[in-house]
């Protein structure tokens, strides 16, 4: 809980001591998912990738997505990076705190749906896939992948349940 | 379940307050100010008696349950 006292002058000391501007809750939260979503891309590509063109390291497709992945992945990093410098990121409040804990489980069925899907897709597409998917070499970037999209997609539900019905009529 | 009813909006434009420095003055974001105000959400005990305190008014003054009919 942030709301300490009433004073403005005793409220979130740490807080009102840091004398950048604040960044809200909502646009870090934007950032943060965007820059995991394309990292966790890039480690789920690297897996199938792995799995599907073994023998076409060389191929010009593959290199073209992995690098606008990677270009995606460091220019969302770089927007969120600057902003995090620039900016004091604004705390969790109540309300968010309340909304995030909403978030977590709907986001880890929603991860678990996609999981499923993605496991008897991979299945029917090749036979075997799966397991050979959880070797110990793909299994470091499965991993980190699946945690990534996990927080991805747990940032972007807090996002959709935390935007208010309509815009505000009554703020001056 | 009971309706929160809230008077929040009338004591801010008494006020002259912005949603904004209401938000700042009792630590939450103005999204929270935002749902009070419409009644979509239900303030804990300390966030309610610090928006008290800052309307010099008491809880039941700006907060309250009305029941279903």
């Amino acid at each position: 809980m942030n709301n300490k006292a009433v004073s403005p002058e005793a409220l979130r000391p740490s807080y009102k001591n840091d004398r950048r501007r604040p960044i809200c809750l909502r646009r870090h939260e934007k950032y943060t998912a965007v820059t995991e979503g394309f990292a966790a891309l890039i480690c789920i590509y690297t897996v199938l990738g792995d799995l599907f063109h073994v023998k076409d390291k060389d191929d010009p497709i593959e290199i073209a997505v992995f690098l606008i992945l990677m270009f995606g992945m460091f220019v969302s990093g770089f927007i969120w990076t600057m902003n995090l410098a620039a900016y004091k990121a604004e705390p969790h409040d109540e309300m968010s705190a309340q909304i995030k804990g909403r978030a977590n489980g709907t986001a880890f069925f929603l991860w678990y749906a996609l999981v499923m899907v993605s496991v008897f897709v991979l299945e029917m597409i090749k036979k075997g896939s799966v397991s050979q998917i959880l070797t110990l070499g793909n299994f470091y970037m499965l991993s980190v992948g699946g945690l990534l999209i996990y927080d991805a997609i747990r940032r972007f539900v807090f996002l959709v349940m935390d935007r208010p019905d309509k815009p505000d009529d009554s703020e001056e | 379940m009971p309706e929160l009813k809230t008077r929040l909006k009338e004591y801010r434009a008494a006020k002259n307050m912005k949603q904004g420095d209401l938000a700042e003055l009792v630590g939450v974001r103005r999204e929270t100010i935002i749902r009070l105000e419409k009644g979509q959400y239900n303030p804990s005990l300390k966030l309610a008696m610090d928006i008290a305190k800052v309307f010099g008014a008491s809880v039941e003054d700006i907060f309250s349950f009305e029941e279903d009919q």
